[in-house]
């Protein structure tokens, strides 16, 4: 089914971060802890749908030349409206995530499926398209976080776990966030890489 | 042109729909959005009118929305900061008073120079029977410190140990302790409060520059307090490396100094019969002096050092002041002679003693005669108000138009000291200072 | 308020890349090779200055209007139009540099640098110049992390690297050795 590809493309063979390399501003910065990564990834997943279906329908009047502008406008008015409604209804996450919500204009995921997928390609696509990469994005976000606040401070989404004996503060600032996402991309690697060795063994016994 | 014209239309439709969205939800969402801000600060402020110890109400009525918050404003200011600290720390508008019966509670929004920004708190400070202590802090904006490190002030473990803090701390400036001990007795935490230092190193590693911007605040809370005249005490000048390094003293580069600015700038002449030669000589004329050898210090950083020497000589009085003004790469010292005469007051002449900071060629001008004069004879109408240096960099000035500048106050340097008005600034900042202290001293109005 | 500490603060200390995170995807994309590194680098200061300063007045012009909430919309698409004239200038005057740097010329609209700088701006309530200064520092501090990363790649790329780490893992293992070292620059001010 056409349909269901699209959603798993997105999660896991395409990941945005791990194997398209995509928005990794907000992956380094807001993966201090696993309640900011979180969040960050949902409200980029919602910015990713709404945009991707605006898009979507959009997708036969807007003229070639101006595409650009106006996929700006209709992602940078969603963000705006994430933006109100997170700090005036989740205060504090807005305040942890600061500047990176707007941020989330630029993320090149966005623009990235705005022009690879929702321009050529109908709403309900879209939607699993935005759901699949979004969710992806979500997933490797909080794995991330979960990972930097664990061995960086020792809890989980705030429960502490190891107490004050076990902490490695360095993952925490700035190089933990480049040495995780690097050392996790690497294990990503290996793990696709051995996949692909297996299916040549396979296919070379046939 | 038609396909431009369509283009521009169908982004123009787009732009005004975006519009219209975002302001529909930001209608909606405004009312949350001011209730949010307004409740935190009454959730803060409510946190820190609470007894440390006991956890209950010191007061019987706390504020419970903006009206009633608005109503307990002391003092506010337009600009919205109400006093800045030589640190850098900010006690911001409006501040606000609550009297309990014998007890008046001063509440102040205060920020300090963190790691990543300022480190914005809320601070409770109650004066009973005539003596003034902190009472409880609540950091509210700490998002530039680092997680886990610097962001743990928030933590009530930490804030803790700026509690109930009693006016003999207060009064020798609060100062965060770098001596790492592992654990720490609550009898010896408490003693160390009274003498202003706050122990925090067993509980946040690694974080004291966060600790002192919250110390740094409540200096200037302290300050600013002392200066409405709440607190009447002489606060000390808090250092930070406990020894202090005394740096040895030319006695004969000083007397040399005061030998020329003693000189009339405008005559030529000496303006009193018997200049001190030596030390002795040089004692017997001091005017003020303290014990941490500052007599005062401006907004600005500058500084009014001690001691300080008068003249007289038959109806003129001549103040000859050490002063020291913040530079580009250090203090710009300078020793300074005013004159007062007629009850008139003007500034006689000046001696840059000290520029080590400064850059050769370019601040370090400051010393060449040429660029000092600009500083000489200028008269009280300049000095009331306050001395600036003109960035203007006209090449060439006459010089009516130097000594029109300087009844306005401006000193012109650009023509002879150029790309080093930061140099020249600080000798206008310390001049500043030494007017400042006249005054305070009562010897102008 | 001191220009310099500001400008070096904003270059070095609070680097934008190595410390405030801003300007990634550019900068692993970028950095394979020192030419269109450099190349990348000039392109960012001279856009993300003036976008600085024209994102300043926006601003202004915002809050006279009580209009901050479309703070986002307007800055994006301004810096949006200003890459359209980059890139028509460009074009115009080197077309070489156009060519080398390719896709990632209107890629610099995406970069979160320019956005996320002139944001900062207006959250740390810097005046015009402070605004200027800090917007050319970050683009400074981001050609500088650009150049030295590009130069240590052309190294690596001879090196024997175990297959799971080529290509991007390890780039983010050296920039997160490189970000340690510039930590060392937060006592200098």
């Amino acid at each position: 089914m056409a349909d269901i590809k699209n959603f798993t493309n997105g999660l896991i063979k395409n990941n945005p971060t791990f194997v398209q390399v995509l928005g990794i501003c907000p992956t380094l910065a807001t993966t201090t802890s696993a309640k900011n990564a979180l969040g960050m990834g949902v409200a980029t997943l919602f910015a990713l749908i709404l945009s991707n279906i605006v898009i979507s329908l959009i997708r036969k009047i807007v003229p070639e030349n101006v595409r650009i502008p106006i996929y700006i406008v209709v992602i940078a008015s969603f963000v705006t409206v994430i933006d109100l409604l997170m700090h005036g209804f989740l205060p504090e996450l807005w305040e942890s995530l600061g500047i990176f919500i707007p941020l989330i204009v630029v993320n090149c995921i966005i623009m990235g499926r705005a022009e690879a997928f929702a321009s050529k390609n109908g709403v309900i696509d879209s939607i699993f398209d935005a759901l699949g990469n979004g969710l992806g994005f979500t997933g490797s976000l909080f794995l991330i976080g979960t990972v930097r606040e664990l061995i960086g401070n020792g809890s989980i989404l705030g429960i502490n776990i190891f107490g004050n004996s076990f902490k490695v503060p360095l993952l925490v600032l700035a190089p933990g966030a480049f040495l995780t996402l690097g050392l996790l991309l690497a294990m990503f690697n290996s793990i696709g890489n051995s996949k692909k060795n297996k299916q040549k063994k396979v296919g070379a016994n046939k | 042109m038609k396909e431009h014209l369509k283009t521009g239309l169908i982004l123009a439709v787009f732009m005004l729909a975006s519009g219209l969205l975002v302001s529909i939800v930001y209608n909606f969402v405004s009312p949350y959005l001011e209730q949010g801000d307004i409740s935190n600060t009454l959730k803060a402020i409510e946190e820190v009118l609470k007894d440390p110890t006991s956890g209950s109400l010191i007061i019987s009525s706390i504020p419970k929305d903006k009206k009633s918050l608005d109503e307990a404003v002391w003092k506010d200011s337009p600009d919205g900061v109400l006093y800045t600290s030589s640190k850098g720390a900010k006690v911001y508008s409006p501040s606000y008073m609550f009297k309990e019966g014998s007890k008046e509670i001063y509440v102040l929004t205060v920020s300090g120079l963190g790691f990543g920004g300022e480190v914005k708190s809320i601070l409770s400070l109650v004066k009973e029977n005539n003596e003034l202590k902190l009472n409880k802090i609540e950091v509210l904006d700490y998002s530039g410190e680092t997680p886990g490190l610097g962001a743990k002030i928030a933590q009530d473990s930490v804030k803790s140990r700026f509690y109930n803090i009693p006016q003999e701390g207060l009064i020798s400036g609060i100062r965060v302790d770098k001596d790492a001990k592992a654990s720490i007795s609550t009898e010896e935490i408490d003693s160390y409060k009274e003498q202003g230092i706050v122990k925090t190193s067993d509980i946040m590693t690694g974080a004291t520059i966060t600790a002192r911007a919250v110390a740094d605040s409540i200096n200037a809370a302290v300050e600013f307090l002392n200066q409405e005249g709440v607190l009447k005490a002489e606060l000390k000048e808090v250092s930070v490396e406990p020894s202090d390094v005394q740096e040895e003293i030319d006695w004969n580069v000083i007397l040399q100094a005061i030998d020329k600015i003693l000189i009339d700038s405008e005559t030529g002449e000496y303006l009193v019969s018997d200049v001190p030669t030596d030390l002795d000589s040089l004692e017997s004329a001091i005017w003020k002096e303290n014990s941490d050898g500052v007599l005062y210090t401006s907004s600005k950083g500058a500084k009014v050092y001690s001691p300080s020497y008068k003249f007289t000589e038959d109806a003129r009085e001549i103040y000859v002041l050490n002063i020291a003004g913040k530079g580009f790469g250090g203090e710009v010292k300078s020793i300074i002679s005013f004159v007062k005469e007629n009850n008139e007051l003007r500034l006689n002449k000046i001696e840059v003693l000290d520029y080590s900071g400064e850059t050769p060629g370019l601040g370090a001008k400051i010393a060449e005669d040429k660029v000092k004069e600009r500083f000489y004879s200028i008269p009280y109408s300049g000095l009331s108000s306050g001395v600036k240096v003109d960035k203007d960099a006209g090449v060439t000035v006459s010089s009516e138009e130097i000594e029109n500048y300087k009844k306005q106050g401006v000193v012109k340097t650009s023509d002879v000291m150029t790309s080093a008005t930061i140099t020249a600034r600080s000798v206008a900042d310390s001049i500043n200072a030494a007017v400042e202290f006249l005054k305070q001293e009562g010897v102008i109005e | 308020m001191n220009l310099v500490l500001l400008f070096i603060s904003a270059a070095l200390i609070n680097n934008v890349l190595l410390s405030r995170f801003l300007g990634e995807c550019p900068f692993l994309g970028m950095s394979k090779s020192k030419d269109s590194a450099i190349g990348m680098g000039l392109a960012v200061i001279f856009v993300i200055t003036i976008s600085g300063a024209i994102t300043w007045f926006l601003n202004e012009l915002l809050v006279i209007l009580g209009l901050e909430f479309l703070q986002t919309i307007s800055f994006i698409l301004i810096i949006a139009v200003l890459v359209q004239f980059v890139e028509l200038f460009l074009k115009k005057t080197s077309p070489s540099l156009y060519d080398a740097l390719g896709i990632y010329l209107p890629l610099i609209t995406t970069n979160c640098a320019i956005l996320g700088m002139s944001l900062l701006n207006i959250r740390e309530n810097y005046n015009f110049i402070e605004a200027v200064i800090n917007s050319f520092g970050s683009g400074c501090g981001f050609a500088l992390a650009l150049i030295i990363f590009s130069a240590i790649r052309e190294k690596m790329q001879l090196n024997d690297v175990p297959k799971a780490f080529e290509g991007t893992a390890l780039a983010l293992v050296t920039v997160g050795l490189l970000s340690m070292a510039f930590m060392g620059f937060s006592g200098l001010v």
